[in-house]
């Protein structure tokens, strides 16, 4: 009973930043079309801006996170506006590919800028030590981190759901000629999908972050994020959130009863398996996937 | 058959039947060249060079591969460092049971065919982006089992596997290698243009561009994609274990994503549907590492260069693929086309 | 005509549902050899998911009968169907840009396997004799529709109409024993109207072929076919020859969407 606890808790956490991640590509997805592989990139600008400005600013975290979270989401603008928009007339792999060679591109750019072999980034007022749940250690930090990231899914999708701006995202997304025929300035939405989910992946990027250590490997996480987003249907973000969750917690499971190398092969045999048995995955529309 | 509707022409057929072999002309052309090329490498190059040029001719074989499933089939793939693993650990296994050289690349070659059907079996329905993702899910189920193969395989170094030197010890070594792989890329580009001719050829540019009624053409659409995949998984495959036989070491670290990546990146800047593409593509991302170290070294110092010349290399690699995808999406070969083209255009306007 | 010769294409009950609409409903006919057989109805009729239903290309969705020359048709894949000898041309001309136009209609004839890929390997001058051959067959095709012209031209150059009638080219290049067009003149001006309609005349014309159209287009319904099929959300709503159908005061009434044109 211990080891199924000690899954869920680890699982948790890592699950709350798949959801935040997927829920960005979900958006980004909806709105231009584009599969973004480069997605874990925006997650770890953000958190290695953050930790670079900790490094040499203590104290003024704010600060450092709005510079990150900015950072990520005109990265982001950038991208899509410079050159995934130009993809548009291609085949849908073209943007695969496209976003697949822009992160190993930004990794390495990263890598020469931001050049401490690893960072730290640590969230004031954040609590320290362990709790004992259960009969589970569990650290505090990962607790938190993960109602946090839950807490932020969900307030995404509320506003999605009912704000103008979520309205027209949506509207956007489902019939640009006639959205932009009802008034809606289809590109800015646009733009503005890429920066939300840039921004996102910097908040999942500085919370992972916060406890763990920061460094190169941080933006391979977002990759995991496709099973996740395949499972809870390519374009549904409430399916988003519950397939970062479920993978989360299957990765903590796999974690602890296989080892930490089967977490991958394992993983992505669901994502094979899925795209199989279930291509709209949860949530999805049926022939999102088009099979 | 004789009442057919099409033996009634409205007017007389004036217009010249061409040769059906035109589709192939290039690779003929392609061979030829590259026979050039390696007569020449090998006769005034030295060693560690010809090392590269035959690294390069391997190179080819899978971007002719990547070509032909990728461009002509229209089949996108990130598994190709799968297909390449599975070559060269097969070319491994049977080296350890001491089997002889022409047996391990076949087996290399033949293993990673029956993978990649069976792998691909199912991801077949599949397409576009769907099968893109799956083939990256391949990618890592195979890298974990070579994985666990190394692991559990008594009497392995840190460094992976050794597999014995080819042509002994020799002087001659490298300019043996070089030919050997030249007869080896020859036979990849007849086989590409081949089947990328004929009513074969046309059946995969359909299933390419307009699968979903291809099979109102009579054309078995699942069929023909797996045989590709077999076929273009067995180049890989055999790649993989001549590789292994060149360099000497194969190790499960070798084969990553970023590797498979880069053969989807190499057939897209040299041109998709064309043997030329695969070449100078391949040629392209076997260059770019040197250019890149030398070009760092003269800009940046030479620390600067061996510290971080790879990752310069990487960020080269990414504005080149970047640049072709949003400025030439035809590659480097519809670029020479279209200089072809506009030269052919101004010359005729000045008469 | 006899009343005995047998149906060349017989649908019974046949059904096709997408995402619990019935695009089609219980659709019941015949048609019979040598017939041109124009099927009508405003649009969303169902008029194009009937002739994927019997093209095979909604499988999945369909259900009920289909005989081809007597034997099931609707057991069979879409491509077994096109061998069977059932051609197609589509609304949107799939064809494909990077070849040129002869190359696309020499693509039509996949289904007569005259070699195999192990033959495009090894036995070269099979393959060198077979492909001459087929080239010539579509160079005739092209002339046959007055496309001699573009015939080497790239796919991507030309106009929309002579991508209409290349796609027709495509399909005749297997000889198929039924035709099926989805709106052959969909796009088309009037004078390509009237082309389109002489190349349907030269099709009929040596009593070879049945051809099953969708067509928008009243005048050349009335002009090209002997009997017409009405179609209405998906139910058959009149079946009978072109002028009865036609002149019938409910199918008048039913229109939507169609053109009429007294003055061609």
């Amino acid at each position: 009973m211990n080891n199924v606890l000690l899954a869920i808790f680890g699982g948790l956490p890592l699950g709350a930043t798949y959801s935040l991640i997927a829920l960005g590509m979900v958006l980004i997805y909806r709105t231009t079309g584009t599969f973004n592989l480069a997605h874990g990139q925006f997650m770890l600008l953000g958190a290695f801006v953050l930790a670079n400005w900790q490094l040499r600013r203590p104290g003024s975290f704010v600060l450092g996170l709005a510079l990150a979270l900015i950072a990520a989401g005109v990265l982001s603008a950038l991208l899509y506006v410079l050159i995934l928009s130009r993809t548009v007339g291609q085949p849908h792999w073209v943007a695969f590919v496209a976003t697949l060679v822009l992160g190993v591109g930004l990794d390495a750019a990263m890598s020469l800028i931001f050049d401490q072999p690893s960072y730290n980034i640590s969230i004031p007022a954040m609590p320290d030590g362990v709790v004992d749940l259960f009969g589970v250690k569990i650290g505090w930090s990962s607790l938190v981190v993960g109602a946090i990231g839950i807490l932020l899914s969900v307030l995404f999708i509320l506003i999605l759901r009912f704000s103008r701006l979520g309205v027209q995202v949506r509207a956007a997304g489902q019939d640009p000629v006639l959205a932009s025929q009802g008034g809606i300035q289809v590109r800015r939405v646009y733009v503005g999908a890429w920066v939300i989910g840039g921004v996102l992946a910097a908040i999942a990027g500085v919370l992972y972050g916060s406890s763990t250590i920061v460094d190169g490997s941080m933006s391979g996480m977002a990759l995991v994020a496709v099973p996740a987003m395949v499972l809870g249907g390519l374009d549904s973000f409430e399916g988003a959130i519950v397939g970062g969750l479920a993978i989360g917690v299957v990765q903590g499971f796999i974690t602890v009863y296989l080892g930490g190398e089967y977490v991958n092969v394992v993983t992505y045999s669901i994502l094979l398996v899925l795209l199989l048995a279930l291509p709209q995955g949860l949530f999805g529309t049926q022939e999102v996937l088009k099979v | 058959m004789t009442t057919s509707v099409v033996e009634k022409p409205a007017a007389t057929t004036g217009s010249p039947v061409r040769p059906w072999y035109l589709r192939m002309r290039s690779g003929l052309f392609l061979a030829v060249t590259l026979l050039a090329v390696t007569a020449f490498v090998t006769t005034t190059q030295f060693d560690y060079n010809i090392f590269l040029y035959n690294t390069f001719l391997l190179t080819c074989i899978g971007a002719l591969a990547m070509n032909l499933l990728m461009g002509t089939s229209g089949l996108v793939s990130a598994g190709s460092a799968g297909f390449l693993a599975a070559g060269a650990f097969t070319a491994v296994w049977f080296d350890r049971m001491d089997l002889p050289f022409v047996a391990c690349v076949l087996g290399g070659g033949l293993m990673a065919a029956v993978l990649g059907l069976i792998v691909a079996l199912p991801a077949i329905r599949l397409r576009g982006l769907a099968l893109g993702l799956g083939t990256i899910s391949v990618h890592f189920v195979v890298v974990f089992v070579v994985d666990q193969y190394q692991q559990r395989t008594p009497g392995v170094g840190v460094i992976g596997f050794n597999l014995p030197p080819l042509f002994g010890t020799t002087v001659q070594v490298q300019h043996e290698w070089a030919w050997l792989l030249l007869g080896v890329v020859v036979l990849a580009i007849a086989l590409v243009s081949l089947l990328g001719a004929g009513r074969t050829g046309r059946a995969l540019r359909l299933i390419r561009d307009q699968e979903q009624i291809a099979s109102t053409q009579a054309i078995p659409v699942t069929g023909y994609k797996m045989m590709i995949f077999a076929i273009t998984s067995f180049m890989f495959g055999a790649q993989g274990a001549l590789t292994g036989f060149l360099v000497g070491q194969v190790s499960s670290e070798q084969f990553t994503l970023m590797l498979a990546m880069q053969y989807l990146a190499m057939v897209m800047v040299g041109g998709l549907d064309s043997v030329w593409g695969a070449a100078l593509g391949a040629a392209i991302f076997t260059a770019l590492p040197f250019a890149m170290q030398h070009l760092v070294a003269a800009v940046l110092g030479a620390q600067q260069a061996s510290l971080n010349g790879a990752k310069y290399g990487v960020i080269a690699y990414a504005v080149l693929v970047i640049a072709f995808i949003v400025g030439a999406p035809g590659g480097l070969v519809s670029l020479v086309r279209e200089g072809a083209r506009r030269v052919q255009a101004r010359r005729s306007a000045k008469r | 005509m006899s009343e005995a010769e047998a149906a060349i294409l017989e649908i019974d009950d046949l059904t096709v549902t997408f995402g619990g609409v019935n695009a089609i409903a219980a659709v019941r006919t015949t048609v019979r050899p040598r017939e041109l057989v124009a099927v009508v109805g405003p649009n969303g009729a169902g008029k194009s998911t009937l002739l994927n239903a019997i093209s095979g290309l909604v499988r999945r969705q369909t259900v009920g009968e289909i005989r081809f020359a007597g034997k099931p048709l609707h057991t069979l894949s879409a491509t077994r169907r096109a061998v069977a000898g059932i051609g197609r041309s589509f609304q949107n001309p799939p064809l494909v840009d990077r070849m040129s136009v002869v190359e696309n209609v020499m693509a039509g004839a996949f289904g007569v396997r005259d070699y195999s890929v192990l033959d495009q390997l090894v036995r070269w001058r099979k393959v060198a004799r077979s492909e001459r051959a087929r080239e010539q067959q579509a160079r005739t095709s092209l002339d046959f529709l007055g496309l001699a012209g573009i015939a080497d031209t790239p796919t991507s150059e030309i106009a929309y109409a002579q991508r209409k009638l290349v796609d027709i080219a495509r399909a005749l290049m297997s000889e198929p024993a039924l035709l099926l067009l989805d709106e052959p003149t969909s796009g088309l001006g009037r004078s390509e109207h009237a082309a389109m309609a002489d190349v349907l005349r030269r099709l009929m014309e040596p009593g070879t072929m049945t051809i099953l159209m969708v067509e928008h287009h009243m005048d050349l319904v009335r002009d090209a076919a002997t009997r017409v099929i009405g179609l209405q959300a998906g139910e058959v709503i009149a079946d009978g020859a072109t002028r009865e159908v036609l002149d019938s005061a409910e199918f008048q009434a039913s229109l939507v969407g169609t053109h009429h044109n007294k003055a061609s």
